[in-house]
């Protein structure tokens, strides 16, 4: 298998996983500053997984359009995410908690990877960034799920400990 | 166009979008010092009310003195946060001790 295959397959069931802990902490706390995060988030990497695919594959016949379109159509989505995440808080008049401003930095960081590994592949051609984008952007992915994991047991245990 | 020509035109592109991202990622992160600040200048005057409300006694006097050492605290980091925090935004908690 290759990496590439094995961080899809990563990708997947990190997408999988952070939409039940999103049913769970919904069930458990409706609309909250987290929840609506992790929402966008959970859609976020949905799309762009579906986006990749499509890339892949018209990349077999026009190669030098996607490797164009792949860092940008990434940028684009993960800046819409931080604006939406901004404006839905907004329009909900509801308080930013830690693990929203995480997420949001989590895209934004996902966001200045993929220029830095854009300009250092395409426009200087020189592939020091190859590693960092490599586990920088998977490692990313995972975090917030893996942080959710956490807070969702904390808050359960928590939970159970003062119904005792 | 030429590629060189579209490598920068695509680069141009990624970089606005790039500082919209962090523009928007500036606000989450001004707004999410805003509601810290918020919550917690209200919870001092939660807690001084209730300290109002004791009765005269030793308890009293210790209460008041921790609540003046937690406001004194809290109107530090309020001036460290408000150096890149909107000043009329957040809550200022204007206390008089006396």
């Amino acid at each position: 298998m290759s990496w590439q295959e094995l961080a899809y397959k990563i990708d997947d069931a990190e997408t999988l996983i952070s939409f039940t802990l999103l049913c769970i902490s919904f069930f458990l706390y409706r609309v909250t500053s987290t929840n609506i995060s992790l929402a966008i988030w959970v859609l976020a990497n949905f799309v762009m997984e579906r986006l990749a695919e499509v890339m892949l594959d018209v990349a077999k016949t026009d190669t030098e359009l996607i490797r164009q379109l792949w860092y940008l159509s990434f940028v684009i989505i993960d800046t819409i995410c931080v604006w939406s995440i901004y404006l839905s808080h907004r329009k909900l008049r509801i308080s930013f908690d830690k693990f929203s401003v995480f997420i949001c930095f989590s895209f934004t960081t996902m966001a200045v990877i993929q220029l830095v590994r854009y300009t250092d592949r395409i426009i200087f051609e020189t592939e020091y960034f190859a590693v960092i984008y490599k586990y920088g952007i998977l490692s990313l992915s995972m975090a917030p799920m893996v942080l959710m994991a956490l807070m969702l047991s904390f808050s359960i245990i928590n939970f159970r400990h003062a119904q005792e | 166009m030429d590629l060189q020509m579209t490598h920068y035109w695509t680069l141009f592109v990624m970089i606005i979008f790039v500082l919209a991202c962090l523009i928007a990622y500036r606000q989450v992160k001004l707004s999410n010092i805003r509601s810290m600040n918020e919550a917690r200048a209200h919870s001092l005057i939660m807690e001084r009310s209730q300290i109002d409300r004791m009765k005269p006694s030793d308890k009293q006097i210790q209460a008041l003195k921790s609540w003046k050492a937690k406001v004194a605290q809290y109107a530090k980091d309020y001036e460290n946060s408000s150096e890149f925090c909107d000043k009329q935004s957040s809550i200022k908690l204007v206390v008089n001790n006396d």
